[in-house]
């Protein structure tokens, strides 16, 4: 039996009058990552904030490591929180810190080290492998869009969550940048075996890093399939995105 | 008139959401705080950025409040042949009233303002679901050092305020020619204990009015720096609108009747 890191089962939720998610049903298996398609406002980061219930499901289930979180109280979801990793749009790095506290901050805060040497040796690892070494004493102001977002990348991974969440890694950023990003994910996901969710519109960096996309369209899933299939497919749904997101003539190139 | 009393009605709607809003706020932050993991290095910021910062405004305001009032009454109490009298009257009036309510207002003004602005921005830039994200209690962990150095701080600046206001009194009145130690013995005479542990009573709730008024308006931020800007206004508006009703309501309590 293949073992899930999350399932979702006929979940909807409404702001206000508007419905963002219609009754989607979806699953993530261990170990492997997933690309979440679509045009802007389809619902793609609605499903990332439900995952960490960070707002509230209206209606289904939304099972986590094997547990509905739906009915979880704030005290039990803080563990299974603390499992998962993840990457804001923008990066959301608190502005007052450091890029060194920020990136400790889940050392300090979830993992509860207290051992400022050990925090040290694991933030410069981390900003290493991020290819941003000592810029510790940067301030977040001071970094560019791309380097917000390799920080924020290095506080997602440095305390080894098993499942990374990923808002968007690439929008904003020059192409050159974004593919270093995705070499990043694709990598470090591949060394510390992490199973991913990523939010994108971008079709290079969906192929470059995922097994699966997901495609969304008004809060439905309206295509699911290996990045194999998506290339071969000729479904009218997936010809519709790639010419309302002009990136048919990159088909087939990832990074 | 219509258009006058639908004005009035949303904004007595807001008032009471935002005080509702407030009481839940600060329920939650009291039911979690002995579970809280509270960042003493967020502590101590936020005491320096209420009191050190504050410590120069609070200062000027009070020295020149306290001379203004020394420039209103003294001639009164010449006329009546009570100059005796005035520098008790200064300091009670600096002790009980003056002190609280200024010191309330500026830091309402200067640092209420600005927690505001920067809870509003972290809600906006998901560095509150970020702290969620991460299992913490982001109503606490960003609330509860501001809570604290408004309980801490403001209290203290009022008695600074107190000294410093009474201190620009007493220089008016000694360029007047009342001998220092008339102003010193009517402030014996007038003034005891009771009157500044009411005085920094009332501080101490206008401390908690501030924080926790900033805290509510910036976690309720939407939609970018426009309700950012918002945010901000609010906070000030209801804070220093809120010090005056208490102030009234403590003043009553406190000092109502006594002579």
């Amino acid at each position: 039996m293949e073992e899930y890191i999350l399932r979702f089962e006929k979940v909807s939720k409404s702001f206000g009058d508007k419905e963002v998610l219609r009754n989607i049903s979806f699953s993530v298996k261990k170990g492997e990552v997933v690309a979440l398609m679509g045009p802007s406002g389809c619902g793609k980061t609605t499903v990332l904030r439900l995952i960490l219930r960070l707002i509230e499901a209206d209606e289904g289930e939304i099972h986590l490591y094997g547990r509905d979180i739906t009915h979880l109280s704030e005290r039990e979801l803080i563990d299974i929180r603390k499992k998962v990793g993840i990457v804001f749009q923008g990066g959301a790095l608190f502005d007052s810190m450091t890029v060194f506290e920020n990136v400790a901050f889940p050392l300090r805060y979830c993992l509860d080290i207290k051992d400022e040497r050990v925090m040290r040796e694991m933030v410069s690892s981390m900003l290493e492998s991020v290819e941003l070494p000592d810029t510790e004493d940067l301030m977040p102001a001071d970094l560019s869009g791309g380097m917000r977002k390799r920080v924020a990348l290095a506080r997602a991974l440095v305390y080894k969550p098993s499942f990374l969440l990923l808002d968007e890694p690439t929008t904003g950023l020059d192409p050159q940048t974004a593919r270093h990003i995705d070499r990043l994910v694709a990598d470090l996901s591949r060394r510390h075996n992490l199973s991913a969710m990523t939010v994108t519109h971008d079709v290079v960096s969906a192929l470059g890093i995922s097994n699966r996309i997901f495609l969304m369209k008004e809060g439905d899933i309206v295509w699911m399939g290996t990045s194999e299939e998506w290339e071969a497919s000729s479904d009218p749904e997936v010809t519709s995105f790639l010419l309302g997101t002009k990136s048919i003539r990159h088909r087939g190139s990832a990074p | 008139m219509i258009k006058w009393l639908e004005t009035l009605g949303k904004a007595t709607v807001s008032f009471l959401d935002l005080l509702g809003w407030i009481a839940s706020l600060a329920f939650h932050v009291l039911v979690h705080l002995p579970r809280a993991r509270v960042d003493l290095r967020s502590v101590t910021d936020q005491m320096e950025r209420v009191g050190v910062q504050s410590v120069f405004m609070v200062s000027v305001i009070s020295a020149f409040t306290g001379m203004v009032m020394a420039v209103q009454t003294l001639d009164q109490f010449l006329r009546f042949g009570a100059s005796g009298y005035i520098g008790g009257v200064i300091a009670l009036s600096m002790i009980r009233e003056m002190s609280p309510v200024l010191t309330g207002i500026v830091v309402a003004g200067r640092v209420g303002s600005s927690m505001a602005a920067e809870i509003g921005t972290m809600k906006v830039t998901e560095q509150l679901d970020a702290l969620r994200a991460f299992g913490l209690d982001e109503y606490v962990f960003v609330g509860v050092p501001r809570i604290l150095a408004g309980l801490v701080m403001v209290p203290i600046l009022t008695i600074f305020s107190m000294a410093v206001g009474t201190f620009g009194g007493y220089l008016y009145v000694a360029f007047r020619g009342i001998h220092p130690l008339i102003f010193k013995d009517s402030i014996k005479l007038l003034v005891d204990v009771y009157d500044i542990n009411g005085g920094l009573l009332k501080s101490l709730v206008y401390g908690f009015v501030i924080s926790i008024v900033a805290c509510a308006c910036g976690f309720r931020a939407e939609g970018g720096a426009k309700g950012v800007g918002e945010t901000t206004t609010l906070a000030v508006v209801w804070s220093n609108m809120l010090i005056l009703i208490l102030n009234y309501m403590l003043s009553t309590l406190l000092f109502g009747g006594r002579v």
